[in-house]
Protein backbone atom coordinates (compact mmCIF):
# COMPACT_ATOMS: atom_id res chain seq x y z
CA UNK A 1 0.00 0.00 0.00
CA UNK A 2 2.92 2.37 0.75
CA UNK A 3 3.46 5.34 2.52
CA UNK A 4 4.77 6.28 5.88
CA UNK A 5 2.16 5.88 8.21
CA UNK A 6 -0.92 4.09 7.68
CA UNK A 7 -3.78 3.21 10.11
CA UNK A 8 -7.62 2.52 9.85
CA UNK A 9 -10.62 4.64 10.86
CA UNK A 10 -14.10 4.91 11.37
CA UNK A 11 -16.10 7.75 9.84
CA UNK A 12 -20.15 7.75 10.07
CA UNK A 13 -22.76 10.15 11.07
CA UNK A 14 -24.01 9.63 14.87
CA UNK A 15 -25.51 11.88 17.03
CA UNK A 16 -24.59 13.26 20.35
CA UNK A 17 -27.07 13.30 23.45
CA UNK A 18 -25.97 15.36 26.45
CA UNK A 19 -28.40 17.41 29.05
CA UNK A 20 -31.31 15.42 27.08
CA UNK A 21 -30.47 17.45 23.89
CA UNK A 22 -29.53 15.77 20.47
CA UNK A 23 -27.54 16.81 17.91
CA UNK A 24 -26.20 15.15 14.76
CA UNK A 25 -22.50 14.99 14.95
CA UNK A 26 -19.46 13.48 12.44
CA UNK A 27 -17.98 10.24 14.54
CA UNK A 28 -14.69 9.51 13.98
CA UNK A 29 -12.85 6.15 15.65
CA UNK A 30 -9.49 6.37 15.61
CA UNK A 31 -6.46 4.08 17.12
CA UNK A 32 -5.05 5.94 19.37
CA UNK A 33 -2.32 7.67 19.35
CA UNK A 34 -2.39 7.28 14.99
CA UNK A 35 -3.83 9.00 12.15
CA UNK A 36 -6.89 10.18 12.83
CA UNK A 37 -6.62 11.34 16.37
CA UNK A 38 -6.96 15.10 17.25
CA UNK A 39 -5.18 18.14 18.45
CA UNK A 40 -6.91 18.75 21.06
CA UNK A 41 -7.29 22.48 22.83
CA UNK A 42 -8.04 20.92 25.95
CA UNK A 43 -7.57 17.62 27.70
CA UNK A 44 -6.34 14.64 25.89
CA UNK A 45 -7.40 12.15 23.01
CA UNK A 46 -9.55 9.39 23.43
CA UNK A 47 -6.95 6.36 24.76
CA UNK A 48 -9.59 4.01 26.01
CA UNK A 49 -12.75 2.67 25.44
CA UNK A 50 -15.36 5.08 26.65
CA UNK A 51 -13.74 8.00 26.61
CA UNK A 52 -14.28 10.62 23.79
CA UNK A 53 -13.24 14.33 22.47
CA UNK A 54 -16.07 16.75 21.40
CA UNK A 55 -15.75 19.64 18.87
CA UNK A 56 -15.53 23.12 21.28
CA UNK A 57 -18.99 24.20 19.66
CA UNK A 58 -20.67 21.27 21.51
CA UNK A 59 -20.59 23.46 24.66
CA UNK A 60 -19.46 20.40 26.48
CA UNK A 61 -16.82 20.52 29.00
CA UNK A 62 -13.86 18.02 29.74
CA UNK A 63 -15.24 15.27 32.31
CA UNK A 64 -18.80 15.68 31.20
CA UNK A 65 -20.66 12.48 30.14
CA UNK A 66 -22.37 12.23 27.07
CA UNK A 67 -24.27 9.69 24.91
CA UNK A 68 -22.95 8.90 21.26
CA UNK A 69 -25.52 6.49 19.67
CA UNK A 70 -26.34 5.14 22.49
CA UNK A 71 -23.13 4.80 24.18
CA UNK A 72 -22.01 6.25 27.10
CA UNK A 73 -18.91 8.43 27.13
CA UNK A 74 -16.54 10.73 29.17
CA UNK A 75 -15.16 14.09 27.80
CA UNK A 76 -11.34 13.72 28.12
CA UNK A 77 -10.92 16.49 25.43
CA UNK A 78 -12.20 19.02 23.43
CA UNK A 79 -11.11 19.98 19.73
CA UNK A 80 -10.79 23.11 17.80
CA UNK A 81 -12.36 24.19 14.22
CA UNK A 82 -13.45 20.46 13.74
CA UNK A 83 -16.70 21.09 12.16
CA UNK A 84 -18.34 19.82 9.16
CA UNK A 85 -20.94 20.66 6.72
CA UNK A 86 -20.99 24.42 7.81
CA UNK A 87 -21.36 23.15 11.88
CA UNK A 88 -21.76 19.67 12.35
CA UNK A 89 -18.84 19.12 15.26
CA UNK A 90 -16.97 16.12 15.06
CA UNK A 91 -16.83 13.94 18.23
CA UNK A 92 -13.67 11.06 18.51
CA UNK A 93 -13.70 8.35 20.39
CA UNK A 94 -11.26 4.93 19.89
CA UNK A 95 -11.75 2.89 17.06
CA UNK A 96 -12.83 -0.03 18.69
CA UNK A 97 -15.77 2.01 20.18
CA UNK A 98 -16.50 3.58 16.85
CA UNK A 99 -16.48 0.03 15.36
CA UNK A 100 -18.70 -1.41 18.13
CA UNK A 101 -21.19 1.70 17.56
CA UNK A 102 -21.40 1.49 14.00
CA UNK A 103 -21.02 -1.39 13.16
CA UNK A 104 -21.26 -3.78 15.68
CA UNK A 105 -17.97 -5.72 14.82
CA UNK A 106 -14.45 -4.94 14.86
CA UNK A 107 -13.91 -6.85 11.71
CA UNK A 108 -14.61 -3.42 9.49
CA UNK A 109 -13.38 -0.19 9.28
CA UNK A 110 -14.60 2.56 7.02
CA UNK A 111 -11.03 4.27 5.89
CA UNK A 112 -7.24 3.96 5.84
CA UNK A 113 -5.99 6.90 6.43
CA UNK A 114 -2.31 6.76 4.91
CA UNK A 115 0.57 9.44 5.64
CA UNK A 116 2.51 9.59 2.64
CA UNK A 117 2.23 8.67 -1.02
CA UNK A 118 -0.10 5.33 -1.93
CA UNK A 119 1.78 3.08 -4.10
CA UNK A 120 -0.54 0.55 -4.22
CA UNK A 121 -3.83 -0.70 -3.39
CA UNK A 122 -5.61 -3.55 -2.09
CA UNK A 123 -8.30 -4.82 -4.79
CA UNK A 124 -11.48 -2.84 -4.12
CA UNK A 125 -9.97 0.44 -2.51
CA UNK A 126 -9.63 3.99 -3.83
CA UNK A 127 -7.34 6.38 -2.90
CA UNK A 128 -8.81 9.69 -2.23
CA UNK A 129 -5.69 12.94 -1.54
CA UNK A 130 -6.97 15.07 1.55
CA UNK A 131 -7.35 18.01 -0.88
CA UNK A 132 -9.88 16.02 -2.92
CA UNK A 133 -11.53 14.86 0.36
CA UNK A 134 -11.80 18.87 1.47
CA UNK A 135 -13.19 19.51 -1.97
CA UNK A 136 -15.77 16.80 -1.34
CA UNK A 137 -16.76 18.05 1.96
CA UNK A 138 -17.53 21.39 0.60
CA UNK A 139 -19.74 20.54 -1.90
CA UNK A 140 -23.20 20.04 -0.29
CA UNK A 141 -22.36 23.75 0.97
CA UNK A 142 -21.65 24.95 -2.78
CA UNK A 143 -25.68 26.68 -2.60
CA UNK A 144 -24.56 28.69 0.59
CA UNK A 145 -21.20 29.87 -0.65
CA UNK A 146 -22.70 30.72 -3.61
CA UNK A 147 -25.68 32.53 -1.76
CA UNK A 148 -22.98 34.19 -0.02
CA UNK A 149 -20.93 35.29 -2.44
CA UNK A 150 -24.26 36.84 -3.79
CA UNK A 151 -24.88 39.02 -1.07
CA UNK A 152 -21.34 39.91 -0.78
CA UNK A 153 -21.92 41.26 -4.41
CA UNK A 154 -24.83 42.65 -3.44
CA UNK A 155 -23.31 44.51 -0.48
CA UNK A 156 -20.55 46.10 -2.63
CA UNK A 157 -23.19 47.22 -5.31
CA UNK A 158 -25.00 48.58 -2.03
CA UNK A 159 -21.84 50.35 -0.80
CA UNK A 160 -20.84 51.34 -4.63
CA UNK A 161 -24.76 53.37 -4.76
CA UNK A 162 -24.34 54.84 -1.57
CA UNK A 163 -20.70 56.50 -2.17
CA UNK A 164 -21.89 57.60 -5.69
CA UNK A 165 -25.05 58.74 -4.70
CA UNK A 166 -23.01 60.70 -1.67
CA UNK A 167 -20.31 61.59 -4.01
CA UNK A 168 -22.84 62.99 -6.66
CA UNK A 169 -25.20 64.69 -4.36
CA UNK A 170 -22.02 66.38 -3.04
CA UNK A 171 -21.19 67.72 -6.28
CA UNK A 172 -24.72 68.29 -7.25
CA UNK A 173 -25.26 70.95 -3.96
CA UNK A 174 -21.97 72.73 -4.52
CA UNK A 175 -21.59 73.31 -7.86
CA UNK A 176 -21.52 77.14 -7.77
CA UNK A 177 -19.22 76.55 -5.08
CA UNK A 178 -17.04 74.49 -7.92
CA UNK A 179 -17.90 77.04 -10.67
CA UNK A 180 -16.80 80.34 -7.90
CA UNK A 181 -13.39 77.97 -8.14
CA UNK A 182 -13.31 77.48 -11.45
CA UNK A 183 -13.87 81.14 -12.55
CA UNK A 184 -10.88 81.85 -9.99
CA UNK A 185 -8.52 79.95 -12.21
CA UNK A 186 -8.74 76.39 -9.97
CA UNK A 187 -8.05 73.69 -12.57
CA UNK A 188 -11.00 71.13 -13.45
CA UNK A 189 -8.06 68.89 -12.86
CA UNK A 190 -7.81 69.88 -9.12
CA UNK A 191 -11.66 69.92 -8.09
CA UNK A 192 -12.39 66.59 -9.40
CA UNK A 193 -9.17 65.26 -7.78
CA UNK A 194 -10.46 67.04 -4.40
CA UNK A 195 -13.97 65.45 -5.23
CA UNK A 196 -12.27 61.63 -5.74
CA UNK A 197 -10.27 61.96 -2.97
CA UNK A 198 -13.44 62.52 -0.78
CA UNK A 199 -14.83 59.58 -2.56
CA UNK A 200 -11.72 57.31 -1.53
CA UNK A 201 -11.77 58.51 2.07
CA UNK A 202 -15.88 58.03 2.27
CA UNK A 203 -14.57 54.19 0.70
CA UNK A 204 -11.60 53.68 2.37
CA UNK A 205 -13.51 55.18 6.09
CA UNK A 206 -15.98 52.55 5.31
CA UNK A 207 -13.58 49.59 5.04
CA UNK A 208 -11.76 50.77 8.82
CA UNK A 209 -15.10 51.07 10.10
CA UNK A 210 -15.99 47.67 9.00
CA UNK A 211 -12.50 46.27 10.18
CA UNK A 212 -13.57 47.31 13.73
CA UNK A 213 -16.75 46.34 13.59
CA UNK A 214 -16.08 43.00 12.74
CA UNK A 215 -13.70 42.48 15.80
CA UNK A 216 -16.70 42.76 17.51
CA UNK A 217 -19.29 40.83 15.41
CA UNK A 218 -17.59 38.28 14.12
CA UNK A 219 -17.57 36.30 17.74
CA UNK A 220 -21.25 36.44 18.01
CA UNK A 221 -21.95 34.85 14.76
CA UNK A 222 -23.16 31.10 15.01
CA UNK A 223 -20.78 29.86 12.86
CA UNK A 224 -16.96 30.39 12.95
CA UNK A 225 -15.84 33.48 11.13
CA UNK A 226 -12.45 33.76 9.55
CA UNK A 227 -10.81 36.95 7.70
CA UNK A 228 -7.75 35.92 5.90
CA UNK A 229 -5.12 38.60 6.29
CA UNK A 230 -4.81 39.15 2.71
CA UNK A 231 -8.46 40.68 2.85
CA UNK A 232 -7.12 43.60 4.52
CA UNK A 233 -5.03 44.43 1.05
CA UNK A 234 -7.42 43.63 -0.85
CA UNK A 235 -11.27 45.28 0.21
CA UNK A 236 -9.25 48.59 0.73
CA UNK A 237 -7.75 48.07 -2.78
CA UNK A 238 -11.23 46.92 -4.52
CA UNK A 239 -13.02 49.96 -2.20
CA UNK A 240 -10.91 52.42 -4.07
CA UNK A 241 -11.54 51.49 -7.60
CA UNK A 242 -15.41 51.13 -6.33
CA UNK A 243 -15.27 54.59 -5.15
CA UNK A 244 -13.90 55.99 -8.19
CA UNK A 245 -16.27 54.39 -10.70
CA UNK A 246 -19.20 54.93 -8.38
CA UNK A 247 -18.23 58.57 -7.98
CA UNK A 248 -16.92 59.07 -11.95
CA UNK A 249 -20.99 60.82 -12.56
CA UNK A 250 -19.99 63.37 -9.78
CA UNK A 251 -16.89 63.99 -10.92
CA UNK A 252 -18.24 64.36 -14.09
CA UNK A 253 -20.25 66.68 -13.34
CA UNK A 254 -18.30 68.86 -11.74
CA UNK A 255 -15.94 69.03 -14.73
CA UNK A 256 -19.33 70.00 -16.66
CA UNK A 257 -19.63 73.28 -14.25
CA UNK A 258 -20.11 76.31 -15.81
CA UNK A 259 -17.82 79.46 -13.75
CA UNK A 260 -20.52 81.53 -15.18
CA UNK A 261 -22.78 80.31 -12.68
CA UNK A 262 -20.58 81.82 -10.42
CA UNK A 263 -22.29 85.18 -11.41
CA UNK A 264 -25.92 83.75 -11.18
CA UNK A 265 -28.18 85.61 -9.29
CA UNK A 266 -26.79 88.71 -11.18
CA UNK A 267 -28.88 90.62 -13.27
CA UNK A 268 -27.03 92.52 -15.65
CA UNK B 1 2.23 99.49 -15.96
CA UNK B 2 -0.51 97.57 -17.54
CA UNK B 3 -3.81 98.82 -18.42
CA UNK B 4 -7.04 96.97 -20.23
CA UNK B 5 -8.38 97.74 -23.87
CA UNK B 6 -11.45 96.38 -24.86
CA UNK B 7 -11.46 96.33 -28.43
CA UNK B 8 -14.75 96.46 -30.49
CA UNK B 9 -16.55 93.49 -28.25
CA UNK B 10 -19.52 91.84 -29.79
CA UNK B 11 -20.69 88.71 -27.84
CA UNK B 12 -23.93 87.04 -29.49
CA UNK B 13 -26.05 83.90 -27.77
CA UNK B 14 -28.54 81.87 -29.72
CA UNK B 15 -31.58 82.21 -27.82
CA UNK B 16 -35.27 80.15 -28.82
CA UNK B 17 -34.03 80.19 -31.97
CA UNK B 18 -33.20 83.72 -32.44
CA UNK B 19 -29.93 85.98 -31.45
CA UNK B 20 -29.22 88.24 -28.63
CA UNK B 21 -26.22 90.67 -28.62
CA UNK B 22 -25.78 91.66 -24.74
CA UNK B 23 -22.75 93.28 -26.28
CA UNK B 24 -22.45 94.82 -30.19
CA UNK B 25 -19.07 96.23 -31.07
CA UNK B 26 -18.13 97.92 -27.61
CA UNK B 27 -15.05 99.40 -26.87
CA UNK B 28 -12.64 101.41 -24.04
CA UNK B 29 -9.71 101.17 -22.13
CA UNK B 30 -9.04 101.49 -18.33
CA UNK B 31 -6.01 102.83 -17.00
CA UNK B 32 -4.19 101.53 -14.10
CA UNK B 33 -5.53 102.90 -10.72
CA UNK B 34 -8.94 103.42 -12.68
CA UNK B 35 -12.00 102.58 -11.42
CA UNK B 36 -14.78 102.06 -13.90
CA UNK B 37 -18.42 101.73 -13.45
CA UNK B 38 -20.73 99.80 -15.43
CA UNK B 39 -24.14 100.96 -15.47
CA UNK B 40 -27.36 99.80 -16.68
CA UNK B 41 -30.25 97.70 -16.21
CA UNK B 42 -30.77 93.98 -16.40
CA UNK B 43 -30.35 92.51 -19.71
CA UNK B 44 -27.80 95.69 -20.62
CA UNK B 45 -25.01 93.28 -20.95
CA UNK B 46 -22.96 94.16 -17.46
CA UNK B 47 -22.70 90.91 -16.37
CA UNK B 48 -21.78 89.71 -19.80
CA UNK B 49 -19.11 92.24 -20.33
CA UNK B 50 -17.64 91.23 -16.79
CA UNK B 51 -17.54 87.27 -18.42
CA UNK B 52 -15.76 88.10 -20.78
CA UNK B 53 -13.12 90.70 -18.91
CA UNK B 54 -12.98 87.89 -15.96
CA UNK B 55 -11.92 84.84 -18.96
CA UNK B 56 -14.90 83.41 -18.20
CA UNK B 57 -17.06 83.66 -21.49
CA UNK B 58 -15.28 83.82 -24.83
CA UNK B 59 -17.06 86.59 -27.48
CA UNK B 60 -18.18 86.24 -30.49
CA UNK B 61 -15.46 88.93 -31.70
CA UNK B 62 -13.78 91.68 -30.83
CA UNK B 63 -10.80 91.55 -28.43
CA UNK B 64 -9.35 92.21 -24.59
CA UNK B 65 -6.13 93.10 -24.10
CA UNK B 66 -5.03 93.18 -20.30
CA UNK B 67 -1.31 94.62 -20.76
CA UNK B 68 0.92 92.29 -23.74
CA UNK B 69 -1.66 89.53 -22.63
CA UNK B 70 -4.43 89.33 -25.71
CA UNK B 71 -7.10 87.88 -23.02
CA UNK B 72 -9.50 86.39 -25.90
CA UNK B 73 -7.16 84.60 -27.46
CA UNK B 74 -5.84 82.55 -24.54
CA UNK B 75 -7.57 78.87 -24.27
CA UNK B 76 -6.88 75.87 -21.80
CA UNK B 77 -4.64 76.15 -18.98
CA UNK B 78 -3.17 79.77 -20.55
CA UNK B 79 -6.80 81.02 -19.38
CA UNK B 80 -7.05 79.35 -15.79
CA UNK B 81 -3.28 80.57 -15.37
CA UNK B 82 -5.29 84.02 -16.39
CA UNK B 83 -7.79 83.75 -14.01
CA UNK B 84 -5.58 82.87 -11.03
CA UNK B 85 -3.50 85.19 -11.36
CA UNK B 86 -4.60 88.31 -13.16
CA UNK B 87 -7.99 88.50 -12.42
CA UNK B 88 -9.66 89.06 -9.31
CA UNK B 89 -13.94 88.50 -8.76
CA UNK B 90 -16.55 89.60 -6.63
CA UNK B 91 -19.49 88.26 -7.54
CA UNK B 92 -23.17 89.78 -6.23
CA UNK B 93 -24.12 86.99 -3.81
CA UNK B 94 -20.67 86.49 -2.20
CA UNK B 95 -20.47 82.91 -3.10
CA UNK B 96 -18.41 81.78 0.08
CA UNK B 97 -18.26 78.35 0.95
CA UNK B 98 -20.42 78.21 4.11
CA UNK B 99 -19.21 75.46 5.65
CA UNK B 100 -15.70 77.13 6.03
CA UNK B 101 -14.79 79.71 7.78
CA UNK B 102 -13.84 83.46 6.54
CA UNK B 103 -9.77 82.42 6.83
CA UNK B 104 -10.66 79.36 4.94
CA UNK B 105 -12.86 80.69 2.40
CA UNK B 106 -9.98 83.23 1.42
CA UNK B 107 -7.43 80.73 1.28
CA UNK B 108 -9.41 78.02 -0.48
CA UNK B 109 -8.55 79.07 -4.23
CA UNK B 110 -4.93 79.39 -2.80
CA UNK B 111 -4.34 75.84 -1.46
CA UNK B 112 -6.49 74.36 -4.16
CA UNK B 113 -3.81 76.19 -6.87
CA UNK B 114 -1.31 74.60 -4.96
CA UNK B 115 -0.05 76.92 -2.38
CA UNK B 116 1.15 75.30 1.51
CA UNK B 117 -1.57 75.18 3.76
CA UNK B 118 0.62 77.25 5.45
CA UNK B 119 1.22 79.68 2.83
CA UNK B 120 -2.08 79.87 2.13
CA UNK B 121 -3.58 80.53 5.67
CA UNK B 122 -0.66 82.87 6.43
CA UNK B 123 -1.85 84.58 2.98
CA UNK B 124 -5.64 84.93 3.91
CA UNK B 125 -4.97 86.41 7.63
CA UNK B 126 -3.11 89.00 5.19
CA UNK B 127 -6.04 89.70 3.61
CA UNK B 128 -8.32 89.83 5.83
CA UNK B 129 -6.18 92.04 8.18
CA UNK B 130 -6.52 94.37 4.67
CA UNK B 131 -9.92 94.37 4.44
CA UNK B 132 -10.31 94.56 8.39
CA UNK B 133 -12.03 91.83 9.18
CA UNK B 134 -9.01 89.90 11.16
CA UNK B 135 -11.14 89.71 14.67
CA UNK B 136 -13.92 87.71 11.90
CA UNK B 137 -11.41 85.20 10.54
CA UNK B 138 -12.77 82.43 12.67
CA UNK B 139 -16.57 82.89 11.84
CA UNK B 140 -18.54 81.03 9.00
CA UNK B 141 -20.00 82.98 6.55
CA UNK B 142 -23.88 82.86 8.49
CA UNK B 143 -22.24 84.34 11.85
CA UNK B 144 -21.22 87.40 9.23
CA UNK B 145 -23.28 90.08 8.49
CA UNK B 146 -23.93 91.24 4.06
CA UNK B 147 -21.10 93.75 4.52
CA UNK B 148 -18.59 91.12 6.18
CA UNK B 149 -19.25 88.71 4.11
CA UNK B 150 -18.53 91.07 0.76
CA UNK B 151 -15.28 92.09 2.41
CA UNK B 152 -14.15 88.36 2.60
CA UNK B 153 -15.19 87.75 -0.82
CA UNK B 154 -13.27 90.80 -1.62
CA UNK B 155 -10.56 89.11 -0.12
CA UNK B 156 -10.72 86.06 -1.85
CA UNK B 157 -10.97 88.06 -5.08
CA UNK B 158 -7.43 89.43 -3.93
CA UNK B 159 -5.57 86.58 -3.16
CA UNK B 160 -3.27 86.12 -5.99
CA UNK B 161 -2.68 90.65 -5.93
CA UNK B 162 -4.48 90.57 -9.12
CA UNK B 163 -3.92 93.66 -10.82
CA UNK B 164 -7.36 93.26 -12.30
CA UNK B 165 -10.62 93.18 -9.83
CA UNK B 166 -14.16 92.47 -11.34
CA UNK B 167 -16.88 92.97 -9.16
CA UNK B 168 -20.66 92.20 -9.84
CA UNK B 169 -22.92 94.18 -8.41
CA UNK B 170 -20.47 94.41 -5.34
CA UNK B 171 -23.67 96.43 -3.09
CA UNK B 172 -26.53 94.96 -4.37
CA UNK B 173 -27.63 93.00 -1.29
CA UNK B 174 -26.08 95.52 1.29
CA UNK B 175 -28.03 98.06 3.63
CA UNK B 176 -26.66 101.66 2.88
CA UNK B 177 -24.05 101.19 6.26
CA UNK B 178 -22.48 97.88 4.82
CA UNK B 179 -22.15 99.82 0.81
CA UNK B 180 -20.39 102.43 2.67
CA UNK B 181 -17.61 99.95 4.34
CA UNK B 182 -17.56 98.38 0.63
CA UNK B 183 -16.87 101.95 -1.53
CA UNK B 184 -14.53 102.71 0.80
CA UNK B 185 -12.23 99.55 0.69
CA UNK B 186 -12.40 99.24 -3.09
CA UNK B 187 -11.48 103.14 -3.60
CA UNK B 188 -8.34 101.91 -1.47
CA UNK B 189 -7.74 99.24 -3.64
CA UNK B 190 -8.26 101.31 -6.27
CA UNK B 191 -5.43 103.67 -4.85
CA UNK B 192 -3.10 101.04 -4.56
CA UNK B 193 -2.90 101.06 -8.54
CA UNK B 194 -5.31 98.17 -9.12
CA UNK B 195 -8.02 98.99 -12.12
CA UNK B 196 -11.28 97.97 -10.53
CA UNK B 197 -14.70 97.56 -12.96
CA UNK B 198 -17.93 97.27 -11.02
CA UNK B 199 -21.40 96.88 -12.81
CA UNK B 200 -23.89 98.17 -10.48
CA UNK B 201 -27.80 99.59 -11.47
CA UNK B 202 -27.43 102.28 -8.75
CA UNK B 203 -26.57 105.40 -9.86
CA UNK B 204 -25.56 106.19 -5.76
CA UNK B 205 -22.18 104.35 -7.08
CA UNK B 206 -21.44 106.35 -9.41
CA UNK B 207 -19.43 109.31 -7.81
CA UNK B 208 -16.82 106.92 -6.25
CA UNK B 209 -16.16 105.82 -10.14
CA UNK B 210 -13.45 107.48 -12.01
CA UNK B 211 -15.35 106.85 -15.48
CA UNK B 212 -18.90 105.42 -16.04
CA UNK B 213 -19.48 103.15 -19.16
CA UNK B 214 -23.37 103.30 -20.16
CA UNK B 215 -24.14 100.10 -20.70
CA UNK B 216 -27.51 101.24 -22.27
CA UNK B 217 -28.86 103.98 -24.08
CA UNK B 218 -29.49 107.48 -21.81
CA UNK B 219 -32.73 108.15 -23.25
CA UNK B 220 -33.08 110.82 -21.14
CA UNK B 221 -30.61 112.82 -23.16
CA UNK B 222 -32.37 112.35 -26.11
CA UNK B 223 -35.20 114.26 -27.60
CA UNK B 224 -35.74 113.57 -31.03
CA UNK B 225 -38.63 115.71 -32.22
CA UNK B 226 -41.91 114.21 -33.55
CA UNK B 227 -41.17 113.56 -37.68
CA UNK B 228 -42.95 111.74 -40.30
CA UNK B 229 -41.34 108.85 -42.22
CA UNK B 230 -42.19 107.05 -45.26
CA UNK B 231 -41.23 103.91 -46.78
CA UNK B 232 -41.47 101.85 -49.56
CA UNK B 233 -42.51 98.25 -49.82
CA UNK B 234 -40.15 95.74 -48.42
CA UNK B 235 -38.20 98.67 -46.83
CA UNK B 236 -36.65 97.69 -43.00
CA UNK B 237 -38.06 100.86 -40.59
CA UNK B 238 -35.61 99.03 -38.05
CA UNK B 239 -33.52 95.74 -37.30
CA UNK B 240 -33.95 93.54 -34.18
CA UNK B 241 -31.04 94.67 -32.07
CA UNK B 242 -31.00 98.39 -33.04
CA UNK B 243 -30.83 100.93 -29.85
CA UNK B 244 -34.70 101.50 -29.24
CA UNK B 245 -34.88 105.33 -29.38
CA UNK B 246 -38.55 106.24 -31.20
CA UNK B 247 -42.14 104.98 -31.08
CA UNK B 248 -43.89 104.62 -34.75
CA UNK B 249 -47.50 105.11 -34.91
CA UNK B 250 -48.72 103.67 -38.37
CA UNK B 251 -50.73 106.70 -40.53
CA UNK B 252 -50.70 104.71 -44.05
CA UNK B 253 -50.10 101.04 -45.49
CA UNK B 254 -48.73 98.17 -43.51
CA UNK B 255 -45.93 97.21 -41.03
CA UNK B 256 -44.95 94.01 -40.36
CA UNK B 257 -43.64 92.74 -37.09
CA UNK B 258 -40.72 89.82 -37.97
CA UNK B 259 -38.14 88.26 -35.60
CA UNK B 260 -35.14 86.95 -37.36
CA UNK B 261 -33.81 84.15 -36.51
CA UNK B 262 -30.25 82.71 -35.81
CA UNK B 263 -30.39 80.84 -39.18
CA UNK B 264 -31.66 83.75 -40.84
CA UNK B 265 -34.97 83.40 -41.42
CA UNK B 266 -37.77 85.45 -40.52
CA UNK B 267 -40.65 84.76 -38.05
CA UNK B 268 -44.20 86.74 -38.57
CA UNK B 269 -45.48 88.12 -35.05
CA UNK B 270 -47.72 90.73 -35.99
CA UNK B 271 -49.01 93.09 -38.96
CA UNK B 272 -49.89 96.81 -37.82
CA UNK B 273 -52.14 98.99 -39.84
CA UNK B 274 -53.02 102.70 -39.74
CA UNK B 275 -54.10 104.03 -35.95
CA UNK B 276 -51.63 101.49 -34.17
CA UNK B 277 -48.38 101.83 -32.65
CA UNK B 278 -45.46 99.70 -32.36
CA UNK B 279 -41.45 100.05 -30.92
CA UNK B 280 -43.38 101.57 -27.59
CA UNK B 281 -41.69 99.06 -24.46
CA UNK B 282 -38.15 99.00 -25.91
CA UNK B 283 -38.31 102.51 -25.92
CA UNK B 284 -39.95 103.30 -22.37
CA UNK B 285 -37.62 100.07 -20.80
CA UNK B 286 -34.03 100.87 -22.76
CA UNK B 287 -33.72 97.64 -24.42
CA UNK B 288 -32.75 97.03 -27.89
CA UNK B 289 -34.98 96.18 -30.50
CA UNK B 290 -36.90 92.85 -29.78
CA UNK B 291 -37.95 92.21 -33.58
CA UNK B 292 -37.80 94.13 -36.97
CA UNK B 293 -40.27 96.56 -38.12
CA UNK B 294 -40.58 96.24 -42.28
CA UNK B 295 -42.97 97.79 -44.45
CA UNK B 296 -45.56 95.75 -45.91
CA UNK B 297 -46.51 98.29 -48.42
CA UNK B 298 -46.17 102.04 -48.92
CA UNK B 299 -46.17 102.77 -45.29
CA UNK B 300 -46.10 106.36 -43.64
CA UNK B 301 -45.23 106.76 -39.92
CA UNK B 302 -45.43 108.90 -37.30
CA UNK B 303 -42.00 109.17 -35.04
CA UNK B 304 -41.93 110.18 -31.62
CA UNK B 305 -39.77 110.35 -28.78
CA UNK B 306 -41.13 108.17 -25.88
CA UNK B 307 -41.61 111.44 -23.83
CA UNK B 308 -44.20 112.77 -26.25
CA UNK B 309 -45.41 109.27 -26.99
CA UNK B 310 -46.82 108.98 -23.50
CA UNK B 311 -47.71 113.21 -23.17
CA UNK B 312 -49.76 112.82 -26.67
CA UNK B 313 -50.79 109.44 -27.84
CA UNK B 314 -50.64 106.87 -25.12
CA UNK B 315 -53.82 108.50 -23.53
CA UNK B 316 -55.38 109.23 -26.73
CA UNK B 317 -54.88 106.66 -28.41
CA UNK B 318 -57.93 104.25 -29.19
CA UNK B 319 -57.02 100.41 -27.33
CA UNK B 320 -54.70 98.48 -29.14
CA UNK B 321 -54.31 94.90 -28.68
CA UNK B 322 -51.70 94.33 -25.75
CA UNK B 323 -50.50 90.89 -27.39
CA UNK B 324 -49.88 93.42 -30.95
CA UNK B 325 -47.69 95.99 -28.49
CA UNK B 326 -45.90 93.74 -26.46
CA UNK B 327 -44.50 91.54 -29.38
CA UNK B 328 -43.56 94.82 -31.37
CA UNK B 329 -41.74 96.20 -28.71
Amino acid sequence: MGGEHASPAVIARSSLTQNGTAEAVILVGHVPGALGAPRTSEGRPAQSPGEIVLDESTGADVDDHVTVAGGSFTVVGLSRDTTLFAGIPFVFMTLVDAQQLVFQTDQVVSVVLVDGEVTSLPTGLVAVHSAAVAEDALKPLEGAVSSVDLVRALLWMVAAVVIGAVVYLSALERVRDFAVLKAMGVSNKNLVGSLALQAVLVALGAVARASLIQLVLAPGFPLKVTIPDRAFIQIPCFAVVMALVAGAAGMTRVARADPALAFAGAGG
Amino acid sequence: MTSLRVDKLVVEFIHNGYAVRPLDGLSFEVAPGELVALLGPSGSGKTTLLSCLGGILTPTSGAIHLGDTEVTKLSGRALEQYRRSQVGFVFQAFNLIPSLTARENVAMPLLLTGQSRAAALGRADELLAQVGLTDRASHRPSKLSGGQQQRVAVARGLGQNPQLLLADEPTANLDYIQVESIVRLLRELRDQGRMIIISTHDPRLLPIADRVIQMAPDHDQQETPTHQLSFAAGDRVFDQGDPSELIYTVEEGVVDIVRVMADGSDEPLNQLRPGQYFGELGAFLGFPRSASARAGSAVVLTAYSPRVFRERVLNNTPSVDAIQSDESG
